[in-house]
C-alpha cells in the first residue's frame, strides 16, 4: 500500500469530502494497518472538508486516522487553503 | 478538519499513532477543529508534533484536544503539542471566546514556536486536564519560543479568555538544565514576543525563562535595560516594593 488517500489540485481536484474513514486502522480501529506513506495526502487543492461535526469523535462524519507511517494528514501547497 | 481522530484507536483511548505527524501544513487558511465538542479532534499518540505548521499563514487551531486521550483526563503523548516553524507566520493557536481553546497537555512541549512570526497562542489549557485542574503536565515546558526569527508571536492577550491557564510543566526533564523547565520558555534571540495575562503556576522553573539557549533560570536586570540580541532582549523583570490596600483598592508599586 502507498498513501491512504491523495488528492492533488494538478489534475484539477478540489472540493472534496473524507468522511466515515477508518485509515489505517483495522475494522474495528484497534490495530495498526497503516498505510506505508500518510493517511491523507493534500497537494494544490482547496475547499475540502476532513471530516465533519461528529457527535461521537473518529465515527461518521468524523475519520479515524491513525497507524500510517507518515503524516495522518499533510496538506502542502500555496493551493492548499480551506481546507476544514 | 473536524470530528476526527487521529493517532489513536477508535476510542481514543490508546496510542495508534501515525508514524510522523497528526496533522502537517504547509499551506495557508485551513482551519484545524472549532468551538464546540462535537468539531473537535483528538490528535494525540503521533510520532512527530500532534499539529505541526512547517509554513504558511492564516490557520486556526481551535477546540482540540492534543497530546490526551478523548476524555482529557491522561496523556496520549506527541513530542510537540503545535509546533510552529520559520515561514509559518499569522496563524491562531486557540482563541478567546467560548470553545476556542485547546487542550494541549501531556507532550513534551505544549507549543513549540522554532522561528515563526506574528502567531497568537490563546485561551489554551496547557498541562492540565480538560478540567482545567488536574495534571496532565508536559515533560519539559508549556510553551517554547526560540530561533531570532521568532518574533511578534503573543502568548495570550488582554482580551477576555484569552490568557492561556499553563500549569504541571517539566514534570520530566528529558535535558536536565540548571534551572528546571518553566512555564513560557523564550530563548536564542526570539525577540518581540508578547507573554500576556496568562496563569502560570506549579511549573518546575520559572513562569517565564528569558534564556539563551534553554531554560537557565533567573537573568539578571541590568541598568537601563540595554541589554539586546538576546531573547526578548532580555527585558527586565519588574521588582515589587510595595503593596498597601485601602478602601478595597490594591495598589502595587514597583520598578525595572
Amino acid at each position: 500500500m502507498g498513501r491512504g488517500i491523495a488528492i492533488s489540485g494538478f489534475a484539477g481536484s478540489s472540493g472534496n469530502t473524507i468522511q466515515g474513514n477508518y485509515i489505517g486502522t483495522d475494522a474495528a480501529g484497534n490495530a495498526d494497518l497503516g498505510n506505508s506513506f500518510g493517511g491523507i495526502d493534500i497537494s494544490q487543492s482547496a475547499n475540502n472538508s476532513i471530516g465533519g461535526s461528529a457527535a461521537t469523535l473518529g465515527c461518521a462524519p468524523g475519520n479515524l486516522i491513525s497507524g500510517n507511517n507518515g503524516d495522518g494528514i499533510n496538506i502542502f501547497g500555496t493551493g492548499s487553503t480551506e481546507t476544514s | 478538519m473536524r470530528g476526527n481522530l487521529i493517532g489513536t484507536n477508535a476510542a481514543g483511548t490508546a496510542d495508534l499513532g501515525n508514524t510522523s505527524q497528526g496533522i502537517y501544513l504547509n499551506a495557508s487558511s485551513n482551519q484545524i477543529g472549532g468551538n464546540t465538542a462535537a468539531l473537535r479532534n483528538i490528535i494525540s499518540g503521533n510520532d512527530g508534533g500532534g499539529v505541526n505548521i512547517g509554513g504558511g499563514s492564516n490557520n486556526t487551531v481551535q477546540g482540540n484536544y492534543i497530546s490526551t486521550n478523548l476524555a482529557g483526563t491522561a496523556a496520549i503523548r506527541n513530542p510537540d503539542g503545535v509546533r510552529i516553524d520559520t515561514g509559518a507566520n499569522n496563524n491562531q493557536v486557540g482563541g478567546g471566546a467560548t470553545g476556542e481553546g485547546n487542550l494541549i497537555s501531556g507532550n513534551d512541549v505544549s507549543v513549540h514556536i522554532a522561528g515563526g512570526n506574528n502567531n497568537t497562542v490563546q485561551g489554551n489549557l496547557i498541562g492540565t486536564g480538560a478540567d482545567g485542574a488536574s495534571d496532565v503536565g508536559n515533560l519539559e515546558a508549556g510553551v517554547y519560543v526560540h530561533e531570532p526569527k521568532a518574533a511578534g508571536n503573543t502568548i495570550g492577550g488582554t482580551g477576555a479568555g484569552e490568557g492561556n491557564n499553563i500549569r504541571f510543566n517539566g514534570d520530566g526533564i528529558l535535558i536536565p538544565t540548571l534551572a528546571g523547565e518553566g512555564g513560557v520558555v523564550v530563548y536564542f534571540g526570539a525577540t518581540g514576543n508578547r507573554i500576556l495575562r496568562n496563569s502560570i503556576t506549579e511549573n518546575t522553573g520559572l513562569g517565564i525563562d528569558l534564556g539563551l539557549f534553554g531554560a537557565d533560570g533567573v537573568t539578571p536586570n541590568d541598568p537601563l535595560d540595554i541589554d539586546s540580541g538576546f531573547a526578548n532582549n532580555f527585558q527586565n523583570y519588574p521588582v515589587l516594593v510595595t503593596a498597601n490596600n485601602a478602601g478595597g483598592t490594591t495598589t502595587i508599586t514597583g520598578n525595572t
